[in-house]
């Protein structure tokens, strides 16, 4: 069976500080790193997903070329610019931080309106620091279930689930 | 009888009782004990010394210079070996904690590279350029300056286009909203480059995002160029697709016009396919071909002009 190869553009979008570099360092890299330095503008990587079958039994494999944007609460004239085109979007929050996970469903209707179609996964950042069953998970799920969107409960610092949140992207474009 | 000799005298008084040895010992040692316990002291204060380490400082440094002056007198290439396993680290060291610092003082050293760089460079520039008038009136040199008045490029520019000579590097064609590599042609074809190409594409897009949204307020633009060391990137935007040519060197107008010629052709051609361009290239099949052919063709003109120059 031929493999299709496609490129994708993926954004990861959050406010401050809820670990979107880290996480892309831990997916495309798998580094971390301790030290905060906060994005400007947009950094661009690029990492082969392992190829992943679709519904119609397809069998793809993608290029995903990440695009971590800086700290964002609302719509702005660049960070729209920067998200023309997306096929499909992380919305990450911090587990430590429940405002982070509250400004998602804001963040995830700008997105949506630059880019309709693409879909979304919601990712629960700083597992590792966060209590199991505790408060902001669930408001997580909470928002997940308004936005009709998976989500996962990711480490950049320890690794968990991070390879998952883009899997799950992948098969959801995939389809 | 009484004796004129005093000491005699003190020996016929047994009240006094005198040791003779200790009397004689204080008349033969005394100044030696009073040495003995100069040098006791001396050494007593040179311990100190030795042991109180801020003693010690004030005690070596005001010879500290010229030994190690004498030291790089007598065997300069073993204090470097000494001293260079040290010396990287404590450089690292002094600029991250005085970068400043370490900036003042090289400042005038690094003034004066830089303008010694210059001026060689002007050199080399003057003597292109020189090498180039002393050509003037050969008859094919005459007959091209004549043949680029007619295309209407100006002889100066001419001249400082022959002085850096034009060299295409790299041509990229990327979908313009989503920043996606569609296709990619280079001098060299090698496997990670070309794989770096996606995320070079990526950051293109980022930047010019950047740049068309931040500095152009109330008016749409688009970004044209971007200069980096001696590279330039000329960017030719289309509706769907914008192309980034890399070059070094001076680039005359005509590669304005090729670029836009190249865009036009590869818009005839996939138009349907760019419109709906979804990450998939296997739909653009041969999209490279006049990718390639640009880069052949201005290696051809540069190689061709060389040749005749």
């Amino acid at each position: 069976m031929n493999t299709l190869q496609l490129h994708k553009k993926i954004c990861l979008l959050g406010t401050f500080g809820v670990g979107k570099t880290s996480l892309v360092r831990r997916f495309v890299y798998d580094k971390y790193d301790d030290e905060y330095k906060s994005t400007i503008g947009a950094k661009v990587s690029q990492k082969r997903l392992v190829p992943l079958e679709n519904s119609r039994k397809e069998l793809i494999q993608f290029n995903f070329l990440v695009w971590d944007i800086e700290g964002v609460e609302k719509a702005t004239p660049q960070v729209n610019h920067y998200l023309l085109g997306a096929h499909g979007f992380l919305l990450i929050g911090d587990l430590t931080r429940e405002e982070t996970i509250g400004a998602l469903p804001a963040i995830s209707e700008f997105a949506r309106k630059i880019a309709p179609g693409a879909p979304l996964v919601l990712a629960g950042n700083k597992a590792d620091l966060a209590p199991d069953g505790s408060h902001t998970a669930a408001v997580l799920a909470e928002v997940a279930d308004r936005l009709s969107a998976p989500y996962l409960l990711t480490s950049a610092k320890d690794g968990r689930n991070v390879e998952d949140c883009f899997t799950q992207l992948g098969l959801l474009i995939a389809e | 009888m009484a004796s004129l000799n005093p000491a005699m005298n003190n020996l016929k008084q047994p009240e006094m009782p005198v040791d003779p040895l200790a009397q004689l010992k204080s008349i033969l040692l005394t100044e030696d004990q009073q040495r003995i316990a100069e040098l006791e002291a001396a050494l007593a204060e040179l311990k100190a010394q030795l042991s109180h380490k801020a003693q010690l400082i004030a005690t070596l440094e005001p010879v500290i210079g010229e030994v190690l002056e004498k030291k790089i007198g007598d065997s300069k290439d073993e204090m470097a070996r000494s001293l260079a396993p040290v010396m990287g680290a404590a450089i690292k060291r002094q600029i991250k904690d005085a970068r400043e610092d370490v900036i003042d003082a090289l400042y005038p050293i690094v003034g004066r590279m830089v303008a010694k760089a210059v001026a060689e460079a002007m050199k080399k520039i003057i003597a292109n350029i020189n090498a180039n008038l002393n050509r003037t009136f050969k008859f094919s040199r005459w007959f091209r300056q004549q043949k680029a008045r007619l295309q209407g490029i100006d002889p100066a520019e001419k001249v400082l286009a022959d002085a850096f000579p034009f060299q295409l590097q790299r041509v990229f064609l990327i979908a313009r909203d989503s920043g996606l590599l569609i296709s990619y042609a280079g001098a060299s074809q090698s496997g990670p480059e070309h794989d770096e190409a996606h995320i070079i594409g990526g950051m293109l897009t980022a930047i010019k995002s950047f740049m068309e949204t931040s500095f152009a307020g109330s008016r749409e633009g688009d970004l044209n160029e971007i200069e980096h060391s001696e590279f330039t990137i000329r960017i030719n935007s289309g509706r769907y697709t914008y192309l980034a040519a890399v070059f070094s060197g001076v680039a005359g107008n005509e590669l304005d016009e090729e670029l836009r010629n190249l865009h036009i052709r590869i818009h005839e051609r996939f138009h349907r396919q760019l419109r709906s361009y979804d990450g998939d290239n296997s739909r653009l099949q041969g999209i490279e071909q006049p990718l390639r052919e640009i880069i052949r063709t201005t290696q051809h003109i540069d190689h061709e002009h060389t040749a005749a120059s």
